[in-house]
């Protein structure tokens, strides 16, 4: 699963998902066996254990994944008040002074996850330009509110 | 037909309801992800009023605070879901547990699915299947949200899927039926007998269809949330006379089902099912089965 190593090389991971792989149109799913017995119609099936995340272009990672990275030490890391935590799952990007504290080098194109206390909101990506440094919104939590009302759309 | 005709048939089995009855907003905690005192106090720091629901191991009704229980960051974080007092029931009755696999014939959109995950501590395997495409997207959204690893769901119609051999240990039915006033305001005016005839037959075959696919000592909950003898009593009477089934006592609140309903007289067994009044239970009608194959 290239494009899962290649998100875990960018926000400072080490992490190798248990279960057997799973693919399912732009989704990657690790599935355990008792789920792995349970796969006999690939054709219907919608979804398949642990998703780790979808690839749309570059890949990104699930809530699932987020959650576990963010119990982990090693992967880069800011932290925010809840305040602006509430900003970045509206979608905002997170400003340099609104960074209570991290860890990792901030480095242009590299990831973060976004942390509120000991939760993972999301993640972003490193941006500098005329030296000012932020961290663009690439994925946050809100996305399942506007996941629902899309599906309200769709009904 | 109108209100006046459910309303008098209800008469008829012992609830003279006003029509206007609702339920209180309640909550599961996930437990997947936290624990039951961690997320009252969260909630309880942004001005929410908690209070546990007896019945219910992990369920609350829910009261004030600062912002929409729906979007908060804990709802975010899938710490909880927000569902239905009665309808966290039917998962406490099938209490599917670590390592059983278990069906969800029409399981989206997955409120009782995260559950029973929850239940299962993420280990087994729940195959959740529903025919509706757009109600699965809610699904998929839910099991990301609450973290739920142990389920492979289906786009299909859960009677004709091929399920690969496998005989299931539990099987959890919460069929399509016709709901009930106290979550529609515009019930009344928009169903009528012969929806509620139609969508009975769709539950016979469903619940044929969830029998065949019970390993012999397995349990089948069957559950809808409609208050329509045909749809609740008079389909389990329909299972017990064509299929080699037995019914189990639902202990919970509410009362008894229906042994004498619409002029017929039930087996006696029928009572061992259980039914939520709103004017009783304070919720939703709801009805319960417990099935096991001998």
């Amino acid at each position: 699963m290239r494009e899962l190593k290649d998100f875990l090389v960018a926000i400072g991971a080490v992490y190798e998902p248990a279960g057997a792989r799973v693919n399912l149109n732009d989704r990657r799913f690790a599935a355990g066996s008792d789920v792995a017995a349970e796969i006999f119609d690939r054709g219907r099936m919608v979804y398949a254990g642990k998703l780790l995340g979808r690839t749309r272009g570059d890949f990104i990672p699930s809530a699932i994944l987020l959650r576990e990275l963010g119990r982990l030490e090693g992967p880069n890391k800011v932290w925010v008040d809840e305040r602006v935590g509430w900003l970045f799952a509206c979608g905002r990007d997170v400003f340099a002074e609104s960074i209570l504290k991290s860890e990792g080098d901030f480095v242009e194109g590299a990831c973060f996850l976004v942390m509120l206390g000991g939760d993972c909101l999301g993640y972003g990506k490193i941006e500098i330009s005329d030296e000012k440094m932020m961290l663009k919104n690439v994925f946050d939590l809100g996305d399942f509110l506007r996941r629902e009302r899309g599906i309200e759309e769709y009904r | 037909m109108g209100a006046g005709f459910f309303l008098e048939r209800y008469s008829a089995m012992g609830h003279e309801l006003r029509g206007d009855e609702r339920t209180k907003r309640a909550i599961r905690v996930n437990t997947l992800l936290s624990g039951r005192e961690e997320v009252v106090g969260r909630l309880e720091a942004r001005g929410a009023r908690l209070t546990g629901i007896p019945w219910l191991r992990n369920g609350f009704y829910v009261e004030g605070g600062e912002a929409s229980f729906g979007a908060s960051f804990e709802y975010l974080l899938g710490l909880y879901s927000i569902q239905e007092a009665a309808a966290q029931f039917p998962v406490e009755v099938l209490r599917p547990g670590e390592g059983e696999v278990v069906l969800d014939m029409c399981a989206a959109p997955g409120g009782k699915t995260t559950q029973m995950a929850a239940w299962m501590e993420n280990r087994g395997a729940i195959v959740a299947v529903d025919v509706r495409r757009d109600r699965l997207y809610a699904l998929e959204n839910n099991l990301e949200r609450t973290g739920v690893e142990n389920c492979v769901a289906y786009h299909a119609d859960a009677v004709g899927l091929d399920y690969g051999g496998t005989l299931f240990d539990k099987i959890l039915l919460d069929a399509p039926c016709s709901g009930n006033y106290v979550t529609d305001r515009s019930w009344f005016s928009k169903r009528s007998i012969g929806d509620v005839e139609g969508n009975a037959a769709e539950q016979r075959r469903l619940l044929g269809a969830a029998v065949g696919q019970l390993r012999h000592g397995g349990t089948l909950v069957y559950t809808t949330c409609s208050l329509e003898p045909e749809e609740d009593e008079l389909n389990v009477q329909w299972l017990m006379d064509n299929h080699d089934i037995m019914l189990e006592e639902v202990v919970g609140p509410g009362s008894h089902a229906l042994t004498e309903v619409l002029g017929r007289s039930l087996s006696s067994e029928l009572a061992r099912c259980r039914r939520f009044w709103p004017d009783e239970t304070g919720t939703q009608g709801f009805f319960v089965a417990k099935v096991v194959k001998p």
